[in-house]
């Protein structure tokens, strides 16, 4: 049952929220102050929060967020008889619940103030609780870690570029390793540079990168899950769903040489490096091949997110393969992914990653599906064009 | 209670006026072979974890459809930018019946078939002892006025496919000496696989050595070509392609490749009624298949699938086993028997010190139809059916007893009579009437 009696009053400068619990009393109710904060990004992470308490009833509000409004105070009036009753708060996208803290939450004698931090580590399958967010909440300045968000981005303007020609194998830099070197598949996440990604500026699709997954078939992929969960995940051209013809590619991914691969003994080595505004973040394949076995295949090709402008590149340094069309991008797809949503490769502009009614985004920018470049694989730059959130 | 009457009295109204028109049935199906196919034949894993060709496709027309349930037969062309319904013994030419085919050496027309796996090198090794040999598997086409030879149904909500019968059959490009012709001709330089384009150029392979191996010389007429599959094993790496026809000859003849294939959990297992195994190392052990003791050269999984009274024996000549081109079937060529079976991925790799190498393997009994901890000995797949985005998923399993050939090489390097497993992945894409879903 949805309680009718419900109010919201202004208490200071936030948003503030009054919420009614159980049956109505004589006496003046306890309070409990709930000031929600979260450490996603606003809005491009997470654009509303839903509070649902039960008691006797069940009361739910909901309310859309901007940057500047946050944290949002929410008072919980306690109208029970024994001061318990459960809470849910929920972060949401759109219509997708993103993020979720569930939980009991029993009201003591007098009333308190209580930070809550909607922690990116609950989203997903990963509820956390009520007691969790509570905790982080008390020891996070409120809005200190919040990522924030950059200017809308739909869509990248692709145009060749001369290579990044860093050997990220062999830098002497703090932040640097190998992964997949051990001959497993992957994609595996790049847990090693997490703790830093809150300082890196760097947006794709406008917005944050909170975790990296490293495919060994050449690509890496920035949402929330695993972009292969059942391991058949096959390189194709990014409009496939579109024709109804298989799987959509992953959603927030590079695709930097996308093709069944194998991998020599250095694995994909990254690096992140670069003073605060102008950090580059690098992950290069090496001396990965198109066979079981590595034998002569050579094939070395690098992902550069630059904090500085905002691109993303892709270099490509020696390329050989048996045979030599694959190590030109037969059999492989090279570009970057939103949401390939948009409109068939055919009636998508690479240049300006605008389908062809000249307004809508392709929601990926695809330079090549199983197609060699006779001349080599060129070296590609994508620059951000923004748009009105 | 205001505001949800409001709700549930727009919902109503929303479905009233925009409720969509029911989805047409499809007409057709095209099923294509999806990541994690895989196949093995034989008890040596020598042949073992042969992935499925990403290019491969057959169609299936719709016969009817009821409540989500379609049923189809097959084949018919898949629909694809490559024409796979080839000669069979010159499979660069395109053809629409026998008649369109070369001729025989009665002067009859060969088969027009649709060719499912594109060719691809092997390693396997003739009766000379060379290797390289070409291999590609094929599915018939019946003749006029006869029933369909592929049929099964699909389930439009669930994604589960049941495919009663898929009659593919495995040719080699041998010789009746038992040597093969050798790795496939390879198509050189095509920009853009299986487009359909012939821009690359047919030429023989460039391995193996012609010291230690056969490389098939293909047809000189055959110029230019599209490739259909890359190898991914070192040394036949290259890119092969229907339209650079391998040398097939029709007197070693076929192996059955196929069966039938479901979604649905598939189990096969060694029991007491399995044949014993006649390879000393597994004497007192059962084995997946073996041969029926006449004349009938049918392999089978226990002395029933014989004809009455005839036993099911675990060698390649169950009546002549002493002959010197006997095989007497063996669970497999690991150390000590013990294969490292992966459910997952329908695959099982162990070390051979025979061969010195790791191989594949199917698990072994080694005490009746027990392994050595007591446990049933089994081959397991899950199956799986999914429906995303209009496309179908069907992860499927099946497995037959393939017979001994008259090639005692090929028996002893295969290991047949044995089992042969395959996981076939499906991506379903369904075909609708022109101007409809």
């Amino acid at each position: 049952m949805t309680s009718t009696r419900w109010l919201a009053i202004s208490m200071s400068i936030f948003l503030s929220v009054c919420i009614s619990l159980g049956l109505a009393a004589c006496t003046d109710p306890r309070k409990l102050v709930l000031s929600i904060d979260t450490n996603a990004g606003v809005p491009c992470d997470i654009d509303r929060i839903r509070i649902r308490a039960s008691a006797s009833g069940t009361t739910t509000f909901e309310r859309s967020l901007d940057a500047g409004h946050l944290p949002l105070s929410v008072t919980l009036l306690d109208e029970t008889t024994d001061g318990r009753f459960d809470v849910e708060i929920m972060g949401l996208k759109g219509d997708v619940e993103v993020m979720h803290v569930t939980g009991p939450l029993q009201f003591g004698d007098r009333e308190v103030a209580q930070p809550v931090m909607l922690d990116l580590k609950c989203a997903g399958t990963t509820k956390c609780t009520v007691s969790d967010a509570m905790a982080v909440g008390s020891t996070s300045p409120p809005s200190s870690s919040r990522f924030q968000c950059g200017p809308s981005v739909l869509r990248y303007a692709a145009a060749m570029t001369s290579p990044d020609v860093t050997d990220v194998c062999h830098v002497l830099t703090p932040h640097a390793g190998k992964v997949l070197a051990d001959g497993s598949r992957g994609p595996v996440r790049l847990t090693d540079l997490e703790p830093l990604l809150p300082g890196f500026g760097f947006r794709f699709y406008g917005q944050p990168i909170h975790q990296i997954w490293v495919g060994r078939d050449g690509y890496v992929s920035f949402g929330r899950d695993t972009p292969d969960p059942n391991g058949d995940l096959a390189a194709g051209p990014f409009d496939r769903n579109l024709k109804k013809l298989g799987a959509p590619p992953p959603p927030r991914s590079v695709m930097a040489f996308w093709d069944k691969m194998s991998m020599g003994s250095q694995g994909v080595c990254y690096e992140l490096d670069g003073a605060p505004g102008s950090q580059k973040l690098r992950l290069a394949w090496t001396h990965a091949c198109l066979t079981d076995k590595c034998g002569s295949d050579n094939l070395n090709f690098m992902i550069t997110l630059d904090e500085s402008n905002q691109q993303v590149v892709l270099s490509y340094g020696t390329m050989t393969a048996t045979p030599p069309e694959r190590a030109q991008g037969a059999t492989a797809t090279v570009g970057l992914v939103h949401d390939a949503t948009g409109c068939p490769v055919d009636q998508c502009v690479l240049e300006t990653g605008l389908c062809k009614d000249g307004a809508t985004p392709c929601g990926y920018s695809q330079v090549s599906s199983n197609m060699a470049h006779t001349g080599g694989m060129p070296n590609m730059a994508f620059s951000p064009i923004t748009a009105p959130r | 209670m205001v505001v949800m009457v409001a709700i549930a009295a727009s919902a109503a109204c929303g479905t009233s006026s925009n409720s969509p028109d029911p989805p047409s049935d499809p007409i057709g199906f095209t099923f294509h072979t999806d990541l994690g196919s895989l196949s093995s034949i034989g008890w040596t894993g020598v042949f073992h974890n042969i992935k499925g060709d990403p290019g491969a496709a057959f169609g299936a027309k719709v016969t009817s459809c009821d409540n989500g349930v379609c049923q189809f037969d097959g084949p018919v062309a898949p629909v694809d930018p490559v024409n796979r319904r080839r000669c069979l013994y010159r499979t660069s030419v395109v053809c629409n019946a026998d008649s369109d085919c070369p001729l025989d050496p009665s002067n009859k027309p060969t088969a027009c078939v649709y060719i499912y796996d594109s060719p691809i090198s092997t390693e396997l090794r003739g009766s000379d002892l060379k290797v390289g040999a070409c291999a590609l598997t094929y599915i018939p086409v019946p003749g006029a006025g006869q029933p369909p030879t592929i049929h099964g149904k699909l389930n439009l909500v669930s994604g589960g496919l049941d495919i009663s019968n898929l009659p593919v059959l495995l040719v080699l490009n041998g010789k009746p000496d038992g040597t093969f012709v050798g790795a496939c001709p390879m198509c050189v330089g095509d920009p853009s696989p299986n487009d359909g384009k012939k821009e690359g150029t047919c030429r023989p392979s460039t391995f193996p050595d012609p010291a230690t191996g056969h490389v098939d010389p293909g047809y000189s007429t055959d110029t230019r070509c599209d490739v259909n599959r890359y190898g991914d094993r070192m040394g036949y790496n290259f890119g092969y392609s229907m339209d650079c026809s391998p040398t097939l000859l029709p007197t070693p003849g076929t192996t059955p490749f196929g069966g039938g294939f479901s979604s649905a959990p598939f189990t096969i297992s060694i029991t007491d009624n399995s044949p014993g195994c006649m390879d000393p190392k597994f004497m007192n052990a059962n084995c997946f298949c073996g041969m029926c003791n006449d004349t009938s050269r049918l392999a089978c999984t226990k002395s029933s699938d014989c004809n009455n009274g005839v036993s099911c024996i675990g060698a390649s000549m169950p009546g002549d086993q002493a002959n010197v081109n006997n095989v007497p079937v063996a669970g497999n060529l690991c150390d000590p028997g013990e294969c490292d079976w992966k459910e997952a991925e329908g695959a099982g790799t162990c070390f051979s010190t025979p061969l010195g190498r790791m191989i594949g393997c199917y698990p072994s009994a080694n005490n009746g139809s027990k392994d050595g901890a007591e446990k049933a000995v089994s081959i397991n797949a899950a199956g799986r059916n999914v429906v995303d985005h209009d496309v179908y998923y069907a992860d499927t399993a099946s497995a037959i007893c393939t017979p001994a050939g008259m090639n005692a090489a090929v028996n002893r390097q295969v290991g047949l009579p044995g089992l042969t497993f395959q996981k076939r992945n499906f991506r379903i894409i369904p075909e609708f009437p022109e101007g409809q879903k």
